[in-house]
């Protein structure tokens, strides 16, 4: 590894020194011409070099070139082309704003583009906000982790749940990232929906294996989420009402062309339909319910064409409340009572970057950023006695918290010396505090002093560090590598790991429309979560790793082909391999909820092994689009102190797993979305036997047969050893467009999921039937669920 | 406790929400049905009495029967070497018993063979006594103002063997002069040990970090001195799989209830080869501090 490194920088000093003459400068912004939105991974090719690059996350691209002049092309899916000659005599600033092509009719994109065959970067999805939109999805809440579901090598978990289980992992290795910012917990109300707003998001991608080295700090997944900036030319607005939830976003320009905000908002309103009935039925004595709602802000202003500063922020809870109240008289004493008892869990994230461009070649974005992840459960109680003699006031009150909190600092430079060189490189820390769980309790009555304790866990403070260098290069015209090194250290207490990350993907053409491509990445991951492998449920709990429980660690191995059709159609087929170590598991027994102290000692470490092979057929552009993808996987684990230190199945090991999307557009007006998923069914633990217990075979040796209560244990012969029947769905949704006014768009959204109304499993127990007999059954969660929602933009 | 109370409450209103979400229950055809019952082995051998087994029948889960006692079986209790050393007779209810009491650091065989099953094969060990040799004890009173007693439990561990622990309590109480022992639930100060801070009927821990050195563990318990007439601390010595079937067991008793669907199963273990249960070995130190 060492001499390849070595070899390599050689190889990139040489590269960069040879062209420091006579080379010239290309770079600027790539913009949506309508709302001046960044154009992520849009395509900038010279046709006389025959070299090229692609924009970054914010939309900036810079290309070096040598001779008297270019021909530049732009392109990016769904937008016109651009072309332009320039003179090269000197460093040029270029940016370009692209036009939305309507048609959506094939886009001719010509010599290096970013097509699948051309990127040295493998296992990596772009999931389009269009898709995600036009997608029939349960209740009608438009969510792209539930779009990512349908892609191969991500598995979904439980029924109707937005959890995302990447190529064997578990779901706390994927790293998601809002504007660059960690999220802890990406889901509302058990997973049931995701905690982003479909309308507040420019981009997202997914990155499964062979991960560069900028990212780190998960072992499974990337997914990049990136919020809209907010319209630099005019104000627009689009919201929806849906049957449980209602939301809008507004966007436009404080200064035109200099500064610009967006703003949504979501919540769901079962609870305030609700609340007159519930009034009514309590006699307006109490009343509660649920609810969850999410905002996203962002604020970004240009200073120049060198410097552009962000600030973004993200705040979303779910809340479940109670509020008893009660007033009487008795014997000329007026009794007042009101209990107010809520649990509510959410993220807070804030972001503030700067992008400064240091020279033409140089792109710099400092970042300062803020996370947060909370559950609280709170109970209160007050009661006030008013009588002739005074007033007197009883009062007690208590709280529960656990959560995490992040402060983060971050710069991050992409540096492009030469068209065949892309170097990134960048430094972060973070300061993360973890609260397993704090209980305050407060009491106090009127003549008395009040009393206030606080008590359990005391918060752990730890610190991370990272720092990365990567290159993406081609040496020649056929291959094409990303050579990376991530290095990361964590302290904790009194123990410090440190880790040392290389990481490498690279293509071979085979010929202009088809390559073959490999990928190696060493992934470590400082956190755990402790989760209950069911359902998403909010009092997971994040908890670094220890003296005792060391970090997660994985080494992902992947290979693959991909091939571009007719211009039209993109094929991809990989193979991967990845053996995970550290992993924790309850202790057999150990309960989910109660005392989190001292959770490593309900935990235990093990390995995991995970392999298969993707196959993805898909169609981008078109009136008819999407994807069909196949899983062939395997995910196991090892545990020492685990079904008898056995290998077992992985809860969500799937062999087969299926996911199709297609979207139509009929005309302007009408579009359909079908999707259908196919997967074999979870691994669960049943009993198989049952049999006496020493105290019962005790009981039994005393007093005899014919008695059903002695003390059996049923018998599990393997951890995960019982299958699920396989889980199969089909959604259908049709969307109606309407141009109401010049500004005026609206759109009904009519879906129906689980067309088939077919019965999937959620949960499986033992029961007995009318006839006494014991049944294995199954409870399903979703029926045939039809959904409306009404949304507009103006 | 309070955590708990809230998170059953909060759960319950979750199960509730999921519960009428749900569309519909249905029956399935379970594909691990076992139909042929296998021997079910129970003993717990010591130095204190006589060879005991007790055999019965296995059913599958999904198996209303009875679980009915073996009393037809062929019981040979074998050396280390697989010599007979004797064949037990049947008691009552499935009870085998012998004449001879196991000895301490032996190993012994276990033959069943029985009509209609398959034979079983069990190996085991009597692992040697470990004595208490003190306890302290102290009225201390934990945050919630719950009043504990405090037993600083003292032993000499066997150095350069692998040895397993088991403590427990006995509460005596004499009413009308008769003595009534019952046991009572402890939890471990000790997190070296394994153990969560939650109230047990049995605390169990390896000699992984004390190796050959007196330990002292530090155990509480409801303080009952005022109403008891003295506690017993026994403190067992188990064999490797005597210690992992106690320990996976009370993990299994205790997630009945409740916490059976919030709480991941718990698989009990089993040493007999073809057949369930266990054949194991322990040893039983005691000690009575009177009040």
């Amino acid at each position: 590894m060492n001499q390849l490194l070595f070899l390599y920088f050689f190889v990139l000093v040489s590269l960069v020194s040879q062209d420091i003459n006579a080379q010239v400068t290309i770079s600027g912004y790539i913009t949506e011409e309508s709302s001046g939105e960044p154009l992520i991974g849009a395509t900038i090719f010279d046709e006389n070099s025959l070299k090229g690059t692609t924009s970054n996350v914010y939309g900036f691209y810079s290309i070096t070139l040598g001779g008297d002049s270019a021909t530049l092309r732009f392109s990016y899916v769904g937008y016109s082309s651009q072309r332009f000659a320039v003179e090269l005599s000197k460093n040029i600033n270029l940016s370009v704003s692209m036009l939305a092509d309507n048609q959506l009719e094939e886009v001719i994109i010509t010599g290096e583009s970013n097509e699948i065959q051309e990127t040295s970067q493998m296992s990596t999805n772009d999931i389009s906000m269009e898709k995600v939109k036009s997608l029939p999805v349960l209740l009608g809440e438009k969510d792209v982790l539930k779009t990512i579901q349908l892609l191969p090598g991500v598995q979904s978990g439980s029924e109707g749940a937005s959890g995302i289980y990447v190529r064997g992992g578990g779901p706390d290795q994927n790293l998601i990232l809002l504007d660059g910012v960690p999220v802890y917990n990406a889901s509302h109300l058990f997973g049931f929906f995701s905690v982003f707003n479909a309308d507040a998001i420019n981009s997202v991608q997914l990155i499964k294996g062979g991960f560069p080295a900028h990212y780190g700090g998960r072992l499974s997944s990337v997914i990049d989420i990136r919020m809209k900036e907010g319209n630099m030319k005019e104000f627009h607005g689009e919201g929806s009402v849906g049957l449980i939830s209602a939301k809008m976003m507004l966007e436009g320009p404080i200064i035109k062309d200099k500064t610009s905000f967006a703003i949504s908002a979501r919540r769901t309103y079962i609870d305030l339909l609700s609340r007159p009935f519930i009034n009514q039925a309590s006699d307006n004595t109490g009343f509660g319910g649920y609810y969850f709602y999410d905002v996203n802000m962002k604020v970004n202003h240009k200073f120049s064409d060198r410097s552009r500063l962000y600030a973004s922020a993200y705040l979303g809870n779910d809340k479940f409340y109670a509020v008893l109240r009660d007033k009487y008289v008795l014997d000329g004493v007026t009794e007042e009572f009101e209990s107010d008892n809520s649990i509510n869990w959410g993220n807070a994230i804030a972001a503030i970057r700067w992008n400064y461009l240091i020279n033409p070649k140089l792109f710099s974005n400092t970042t300062i950023t803020y996370s947060k992840y909370n559950f609280n459960v709170g109970f209160s109680q007050e009661n006030i006695s008013t009588s002739s003699s005074g007033t007197e006031t009883n009062f007690f009150s208590f709280d529960y918290l656990s959560g995490i909190r992040d402060f983060s600092a971050k710069i991050d430079f992409d540096y492009n010396p030469h068209p065949d060189h892309y170097v990134k490189f960048g430094t972060g820390y973070t300061f993360h505090t973890f609260t397993p769980g704090v209980n305050t309790f407060r009491a106090g009555a009127t003549g008395s002093n009040d009393f206030d304790t606080t008590f359990g866990a005391t918060p752990t403070f730890a610190n991370e560090f990272w720092a990365y260098v990567e290159d993406d290069f081609k040496i020649g015209t056929r291959t094409k590598i990303n050579l990376g090194m991530h290095i990361a250290g964590f302290s904790v207490e009194d123990v410090f790991y440190p880790s040392l990350q290389p990481r490498f993907s690279g293509r071979y053409l085979l010929n202009e429309n088809s390559s073959i491509k490999a990928s190696y990445a060493h992934m470590a991951q400082f956190l755990h979560l402790l989760t209950n492998a069911g359902i998403g449920l909010p009092t997971d709990l994040w908890v670094p790793p220890t003296a005792n429980i060391k970090p997660q660690y994985s080494h992902q191995v992947a290979m693959g082909y991909a091939q571009t059709i007719a211009k039209k159609y993109q094929f991809s087929v990989e193979g991967y391999y990845k053996t995970m170590e550290n992993l924790i598991e309850y202790k057999d027994g150990a309960s989910f909820f109660g005392n989190n102290e001292q959770w490593d000692q309900k935990v235990e470490v093990g390995n995991g092994l995970a392999y298969g092979a993707e196959f993805l057929f898909e169609k981008k552009i078109g009136k008819t689009s999407g994807w069909i993808g196949y899983t062939l996987s395997w995910s196991n684990r090892t545990f020492e102190n685990l079904n008898f230190g056995q290998t077992f199945p992985y809860r969500y090991d799937r062999r087969h797993d299926i996911g199709a999307a297609l979207t139509h557009k009929f005309n302007d007006r009408v579009d359909i979305g079908i999707v259908w998923v196919y997967g074999t069914g979870n691994a669960v633990t049943l009993g198989t036997e049952r049999y006496l217990s020493f105290n019962g075979a005790q009981d039994m040796a005393m007093y005899g047969n014919n008695n059903f209560g002695y003390q059996q244990i049923e018998h599990i012969s393997s951890r995960n050893g019982y299958r699920m029947p396989a889980y199969h769905r089909l959604d259908i949704g049709v969307n109606l467009h309407k141009q109401v006014s010049k500004r005026f768009e609206r759109t009904w959204s009519f879906g129906v999921y689980n067309v088939y109304s077919r019965q999937n499993p959620f949960f499986l127990y033992f029961s007995r039937d009318d006839a006494g007999n014991n049944r294995l059954t199954q409870i399903s969660l979703f029926p045939l669920i039809p959904s409306f929602s009404y949304s507009f933009k103006f | 406790m309070i955590i708990r109370k809230i998170s059953t409450l909060f759960f319950l209103i979750i199960l509730g929400m999921l519960l009428s979400l749900s569309s519909c229950e249905k029956y399935l055809e379970f594909d691990e049905d076992i139909t042929d019952p296998k021997i079910v082995v129970n003993a717990m051998i010591h130095q204190d009495s006589v060879f005991k087994v007790h055999l019965s029948r296995s059913l599958s889960v999904i198996d209303n029967g009875e679980l009915t006692s073996i009393e037809n079986g062929t019981v040979e209790i074998l050396n280390e070497n697989g010599n007979l050393i004797e064949t037990l007779t049947h008691n009552q209810f499935g009870e085998y018993r012998g004449i001879l009491q196991p000895i301490a650091g032996q190993k012994y065989q276990l033959n069943v063979s029985a009509n209609g099953y398959k034979s079983i094969f069990a190996e085991d060990y009597i692992p040697f006594l470990v004595n208490i040799s003190n306890v302290d004890t102290a009225g201390v009173s934990n945050l919630d103002g719950y009043q504990e007693l405090k037993l600083e439990i003292s032993f000499q561990d066997i150095a350069n063997t692998k040895n397993y622990y088991q403590i427990e309590i006995i509460r005596a109480q004499d009413f009308d002069g008769s003595i009534f022992e019952n046991p009572t639930y402890l939890r471990a100060d000790d997190l070296s040990t394994g153990n969560d801070p939650e109230y047990y009927r049995y605390i169990f821990f390896d000699d992984i970090l004390f190796d050959g050195n007196l330990k002292t563990i530090t155990v509480y318990t409801e303080d009952t001195r005022l109403y008891d007439t003295y506690i017993e601390v026994r403190l067992s010595s188990l064999s490797e799989s005597a210690y992992k079937y106690a320990k996976s067991y009370q993990a299994f008793s205790n997630n009945f209830g409740f916490g059976n669907v919030f709480s991941q199963p718990v698989q009990v273990h089993s040493n007999i080869e073809n057949g369930l249960g266990i054949f194991a070995g322990v040893n039983i130190s005691r000690k009575k501090i009177t009040f």
